[in-house]
């Protein structure tokens, strides 16, 4: 690794800066956030802190009077579904991002509380950050992972997603950074098998086949406990996936509901490969744009979209959160 | 009861014409009127379209349009499709059409749209990409020379993306319209709300529930009625 500075320094960096600050506790993050925060601060540029609540109250408490200044958001709100988290950023990178002014932000998607599959959504956010702004400029994006709290596979997936990795104040290139990852959304990660009870019910185009998915899903959903809201919402997100099986996936699929945890998982399968832009899912839809639509809304309804796409077939599972 | 041979009465020589057959309604109700009847009741035996069939298009166009004349005359008209004559495609768009049906219907559309009022249709049951091109086509049919549609919505239990999107495609080809959703459930809100519809597209807007309102869910049974309500 080679050093590029010692510290933050007033670097105005033209192009998108996405690093990992590795920490060891609570002392050792706002060392590390609070410098940076205030740095932004003196060059008046627009902040965005994305951190869990517990950590939200510190820096408050760190920086005094200039909190005001920050914007805050709770990660546990905002990154629920992690695909959801690159709009925020863009959201806020086209609203205060100009010519002569950087904007800059703190994430942290990531903590020990993760589940499996939602930590496997995370690394692939922090690697699709790099597409989402490779062609932006000015604005510094700092990552904070807890190394204390973190297993050591975890710090090292950081390592390869960030160009940068920042350590008691000294700002590093990562060696093992993958400028060009060869699966960014992590399509081709497997998925863990659906459990042996969760029967596969196959459907194909015909003229109330949706309607019919759609009231297979209701039921399922009431029986495991969703309420009205949330039943609603898988229902469209599952709407939407099986309607692209329909038209993309050779017509036919296959759907598979079971409970996993506190969450109803709902599976659609089918026979056609994504061939969609890596962001695909994570782009606020345009007006003018043809298609794109379901799996954003999919990702704005439900706590958790895998989705999986090799030659063989496209797997989606959608979550939602019996607490929801 | 008055006998009325559709070549004659509607057809005349010529192709169909959606507003002879209007105006017939029209002339026979005020004679009904005049005679002392409470209004007029009328069975159309659609096979009288055979000879010279309308595109389904065409068609579901005529049939909503007959429901503006219908509820504005408060007569009862029964439109009646011989199953074994209409394509099923049709039948359940013309099912789609009318808020309620008699017999057998072999073939539901999911969903079905109606005229209330001046300018103002229910429309309920659900609306996904198999049956979008109904719901598109019967919006910009009841929006055809209008400024204002209202789209009354709390019989639609559910809009997909495809629904929203063609309700999208409607009020951007026609920026003279402005379009009022009533009783829309939480879902259809939430969606419009999450692609920023709400603020791109400001002529369409969302009005609450009134107290004490109920919609009728109509049942599907093959003659699709004009009722009057």
């Amino acid at each position: 690794m080679s050093v590029i500075e010692t510290h933050h320094a007033r670097e105005h960096s033209r192009a998108f800066r996405h690093e990992a600050l590795l920490y060891a506790g609570h002392r050792e993050f706002l060392d590390g956030t609070v410098p940076f925060i205030r740095e932004g601060l003196a060059c008046d540029e627009p902040t965005l802190v994305v951190v869990d609540a517990v950590k939200i109250t510190a820096l408050r408490a760190a920086l005094g009077g200039d909190a005001d200044r920050v914007h805050f958001a709770d990660m546990a709100h905002v990154g629920r579904n992690p695909a959801r988290i690159i709009p925020r950023w863009r959201q806020f990178v086209d609203e205060h991002l100009h010519a002569d002014r950087p904007v800059r932000g703190i994430g942290e998607p990531i903590w020990a509380g993760r589940g499996a599959a939602e930590l496997v959504e995370c690394q692939a956010h922090e690697t699709l950050l790099n597409v989402a702004f490779a062609d932006s400029h000015a604005w510094s994006l700092l990552c904070p992972y807890d190394i204390e709290a973190l297993a050591p596979d975890v710090v090292d997936e950081a390592r390869r997603s960030h160009p940068v990795v920042v350590r008691h104040g000294t700002r590093r290139r990562s060696r093992d950074y993958l400028h060009a990852h060869p699966s960014p959304a992590r399509l081709d990660h497997p998925l863990p098998p659906a459990p042996a009870h969760a029967e596969p019910t196959a459907f194909a185009t015909g003229t109330h086949v949706l309607r019919m998915l759609r009231a297979h899903v209701q039921r399922h959903a009431e029986d495991y406990g969703l309420d009205r809201d949330a039943t609603d919402n898988l229902m469209l997100a599952v709407n939407e996936v099986a309607t692209n099986s329909l038209r993309h996936g050779g017509g036919q699929g296959t759907i598979r509901l079971w409970c996993e945890g506190d969450a109803v998982v709902c599976e659609i399968s089918d026979a056609g490969q994504l061939r969609g832009h890596p962001l695909l899912g994570r782009q606020r839809p345009t007006l003018d744009q043809a298609g794109g639509r379901g799996l954003w809304l999919a990702n704005q309804l439900c706590d958790l979209v895998q989705i999986r796409s090799t030659p063989a077939g496209t797997t989606v599972r959608l979550h939602v959160a019996t607490g929801a | 009861m008055t006998w009325a041979d559709p070549h004659v009465a509607f057809l005349g020589r010529g192709p169909v014409d959606p507003q002879v057959m209007y105006a017939m309604f029209r002339r026979e109700t005020e004679a009904a009127r005049r005679e002392g009847y409470r209004g007029l009741r009328l069975v159309a035996d659609m096979d009288w379209l055979l000879s010279c069939p309308p595109s389904r298009a065409e068609l579901a166009d005529f049939e909503l349009r007959l429901d503006e004349v219908v509820r504005e005359l408060g007569a009862t008209v029964v439109c009646a499709y011989r199953t074994g004559h209409f394509d099923a495609d049709t039948i359940a768009e013309m099912v789609a059409v009318h808020p309620a049906t008699v017999g057998a219907v072999p073939a539901d559309p999911g969903l079905r749209m109606w005229n209330v009022a001046g300018g103002v249709w229910e429309v309920t049951g659900e609306i996904d990409t198999l049956n979008v091109e109904v719901f598109e086509r019967a919006l910009a049919s009841m929006s055809r020379g209008a400024s204002l549609l209202r789209l009354r919505a709390s019989g639609l239990q559910f809009i997909a993306v495809d629904g929203i999107q063609a309700l999208v495609r409607l009020v951007r080809s026609r920026p003279d319209l402005r379009v009022i959703v009533e009783d829309a459930s939480l879902a259809f809100r939430r969606c419009w709300t999450l692609f920023d519809l709400d603020l791109l597209l400001p002529m369409v807007e969302f009005h609450p529930e009134p107290s004490g309102h109920h919609s009728a869910r109509v049942g599907s049974s093959a003659a699709p009625v004009q009722e009057a309500r």
